[in-house]
């Protein structure tokens, strides 16, 4: 093995090997059997009128498959950063929904009445980053009943002077300290590792577009039916999103939604049918279909610029992109393993939901996590002093670990967003109501 | 004898970023017979980029997670680096890696 230092005479016997790569033999399109290749997906090969109808067919046909020919929506919900993935869900959605005469107008136009596009912005979170509504403006700038919801990050902490912020902040009884946009800019900056900025920006950015999607629908269809909400999430971006979700001890909740195909969270319907389209397919379409003067525009994000090893998901993500290069086949493998996680929790005891990132959560995170890290014996005794209950008893452990993953370590000093009392408040019904269910089988203690 | 061959080269997926937010360059390559794109990649790591070259190149190859385009065709079915280039050739460099 090589000693990493490059001046060094011992050297890697693997370095030199080259990359293993299987070549396709055949040099014409695999579909139409008459035209030169121009791209090669995985092993096969595509002209490039076959290589657009193959991967817009590959949508159209899990829409036809999804979604019945005799339902009509009143909106479809799609969440955009503005980054190749959505700009290519947000085409080819809008290509199916816009009525055209000819070839190309595959299915009925009119499964929504209207496309509703969220956009989150990250740029009072993220140096450098910039507001990219202008140029999701003129991504939908030709399309007939589309319209542009747009939030802010700092918008999260509206209404965040609930008892869990305060508890949280280590006041019980008071609400939290700071203005709104003041508490956003405390959590980031409090924060140490990038690999928990980004898990804060993730989770704080799925939520928004969550709530406003259901602020919308409620005024559409009101508070008791679904509506679809799409995210843009490639085969590669789940691969990754996979292994570093189980890296940041998000296993639990794995089977539960993130990275499944179909989900239901906040009362929308969440599809994800880009997880079987790669992120070299994706560029590869937006570079040959979508119009120049709109583009995808690639934000800054927390780690732009930054060596692998800056965070839990850059180096996920050089691992999975090497890995494609190498190996073509084994990322879309890793992505279809993932739409067959199925959670095994519900007969377990204890079930709950984290009421920060609202997936499941196992109980007692810090019985878990106190049995695997080192702590002093003055913290424990005096965290068993304490009557309030602990972080760990209403977060998740992935959420838990980021969390208290700040300066202030022993003390959270932040507010948390809104709806973590909302999502406190509804777990607490749920176990009314079960109790009012099951009520004429217990016992009083009287009898 | 050397040769003078022009390209024309577009980066995009924020790689443009790494060259001074130019969305495109004009290079003109000097090689001793046919320039292929292993020469394209050096050059413009050695005369383009002014910081942070490890977030283009890796050895004399792109790294991983960077999708070239010679005359919109996949350069995998061109040879990758061994690829001989043409006068006039358009070479598109597209990154799909967020960090970088």
């Amino acid at each position: 093995m090589s000693c990493g230092n490059p001046q060094s005479d011992v050297k890697d016997p693997g370095a030199e090997t080259p990359e293993r790569r299987t070549k396709p033999k055949n040099k014409i399109c695999l579909k139409c059997k008459t035209e030169a290749p121009v791209i090669q997906v995985r092993h096969a090969l595509y002209c490039r009128n076959c290589f657009i109808f193959t991967t817009s067919g590959k949508f159209l046909k899990w829409f036809l498959a999804t979604f019945k020919t005799t339902d009509i929506y009143p909106a479809f919900y799609i969440g955009v950063s503005g980054g190749p993935s959505s700009r290519y869900l947000l085409h080819v959605l809008q290509t199916q929904l816009t009525p055209r005469k000819g070839k190309g107008n595959f299915i009925r136009p009119g499964a929504a009445e209207k496309l509703v596009v969220i956009y989150v912005n990250h740029a009072n979170v993220v140096p450098g980053a910039q507001n990219l509504r202008k140029d999701i403006e003129n991504m939908i700038k030709g399309y007939p009943n589309a319209e542009i919801i747009e939030v802010d990050v700092d918008s999260a902490w509206k209404d965040s002077q609930s008892s869990i912020s305060a508890q949280l902040s280590g006041l019980p009884g008071q609400p939290p300290s700071g203005t709104t946009s003041s508490s956003t800019a405390d959590l980031f900056d409090s924060t140490l590792a990038t690999s928990s900025l980004e898990s804060h920006l993730s989770l704080l950015t799925h939520h928004l577009i969550l709530r406003e999607a259901r602020k919308h629908a409620d005024g559409l269809v009101g508070k008791d039916k679904e509506l679809p909400l799409f995210l843009a999430t490639s085969a590669t971006r789940v691969t990754i999103k996979l292994l570093s979700s189980m890296s940041r001890g998000r296993g639990w909740s794995l089977g539960s939604g993130e990275v499944q195909p179909e989900s239901s969270q906040f009362g929308m319907r969440i599809y994800q049918p880009l997880l079987n389209t790669s992120s070299k397919e994706i560029a590869y379409f937006n570079k040959y279909v979508v119009p120049d003067d709109s583009k995808p525009v690639v934000n800054r994000t927390f780690s732009t610029f930054a060596p692998p090893k800056s965070s839990i998901d850059r180096l996920t993500e050089e691992l999975v992109v090497s890995l494609e290069r190498g190996f073509p086949s084994t990322v879309s493998t890793v992505a279809k393993t993932g739409n067959k996680i199925s959670f095994a929790g519900e007969a377990k005891e204890g079930e709950r939901l984290c009421t920060l990132c609202g997936w499941p959560a196992r109980a007692k995170a810090n019985d878990w996590k106190n049995g695997i890290a080192i702590t002093k014996l003055d913290d424990k005794v005096e965290s068993t002093e304490s009557d309030q209950p602990s972080l760990a008893d209403i977060l998740c452990y992935g959420c838990y670990t980021n969390l208290t993953d700040s300066r202030a370590r022993s003390e959270v000093n932040y507010a948390l967003p809104g709806w973590t009392n909302e999502y406190a408040e509804s777990q607490k019904l749920t176990e009314e109501s079960m109790r009012e269910e099951i009520k004429d089988c217990l016992l009083d203690d009287d009898e | 004898m050397s040769t003078t061959t022009n390209l024309k080269i577009e980066f995009g997926g924020g790689l443009e970023i790494l060259f001074n937010n130019t969305p495109e360059l004009n290079v003109s390559l000097s090689t001793q017979g046919k320039p292929t794109v292993r020469d394209l990649i050096k050059h413009l790591a050695d005369e383009h980029i002014n910081e942070r070259k490890e977030l283009f190149i890796e050895g004399d190859t792109v790294r991983p997670g960077i999708l070239v385009l010679i005359n919109d065709c996949d350069w995998e079915l061109r040879d990758e680096l061994d690829g001989e280039l043409e006068q006039g050739d358009v070479v598109v460099f597209i990154s799909t890696l967020h960090g970088g």
